[in-house]
């Protein structure tokens, strides 16, 4: 039996500690105030559909997909924020945000692709962060310019993606 | 002009370089960054990974499969 699954994924967030409001609230009250009431969930929304928009532009096997399917090729009836596919994995990768909690979920049939999928996961996430990363510097009033390179491992010879942003303001 | 300039690895992992500011100027602004990130990304996705990690703990919701 094949069906399609909410993927364990190799995420790891950011570090932040409770310490880092606390530090800021020092400094500025207000601002650690606001933080803390912000509601971000439109703010994540956004940034996985930026983060799908810059993997597709700048990864060729990479394209958004209609529907997720099974080893079968059954469509999910599950409803995603996007959907997306390789060459080597054309069953698709849905992504969610959870409504309620801003929860991202990948869901995928993965079975003899586990590798594909995990690298597709692992892309994406780092496209998340690099998006989460421009609005958050944005709000800070930041411009920003980003950019993307790839590099080879020297011993494996395989491609990893180095992303970087480079802000700036006026003092 | 401040400038910040950030690496994301392929692990997601990120690198912090700040240019033009002085002393604590400088840890306030990562402070802030890093808050705004958590309230966008950890309440997100350090409670993906743990739920994940309780879901593997447990192994019951992997998917079975048969032989064709």
């Amino acid at each position: 039996m094949s069906k399609v699954v909410t993927l364990s994924a190799a995420v790891s967030a950011p570090v932040v500690f409770k310490e880092m409001i606390d530090k800021l609230a020092a400094k500025d009250p207000q601002f650690a105030a606001l933080i803390q009431e912000m509601d971000t969930r439109e703010i994540i929304a956004e940034c996985v559909k930026s983060a799908v928009d810059a993997l597709c532009a700048n990864h060729a096997d990479i394209t958004r997909a209609p529907a997720v399917l099974d080893y079968y090729q059954k469509a999910f009836a599950g409803k995603f924020h996007k959907i997306i596919k390789s060459r080597a994995f054309s069953r698709g990768i849905g992504i969610s945000v959870d409504e309620k909690t801003g929860t991202i979920n990948f869901s995928a049939d993965d079975y003899q692709h586990q590798s594909e999928v995990k690298r597709l996961k692992d892309l994406f996430h780092q496209y998340f962060i690099q998006e989460a990363l421009k609005a958050v510097l944005e709000i800070l009033g930041y411009n920003i310019e980003a950019s993307r390179e790839v590099v080879k491992d020297a011993n494996t010879g395989a491609e990893k993606v180095m992303l970087s942003l480079c802000a700036g303001k006026e003092r | 002009m401040k400038t910040i300039a950030v690496e994301i690895g392929p692990d997601g992992k990120m690198s912090f370089d700040f240019h033009g500011f002085e002393g604590e100027t400088c840890e306030t602004e990562e402070a802030a960054i890093r808050a705004l990130l958590g309230k966008m990304c950890v309440s997100t996705l350090a409670e993906f990974a743990r739920k994940e990690a309780e879901r593997n703990a447990g192994q019951q919701i992997a998917p079975i499969r048969q032989k064709q």
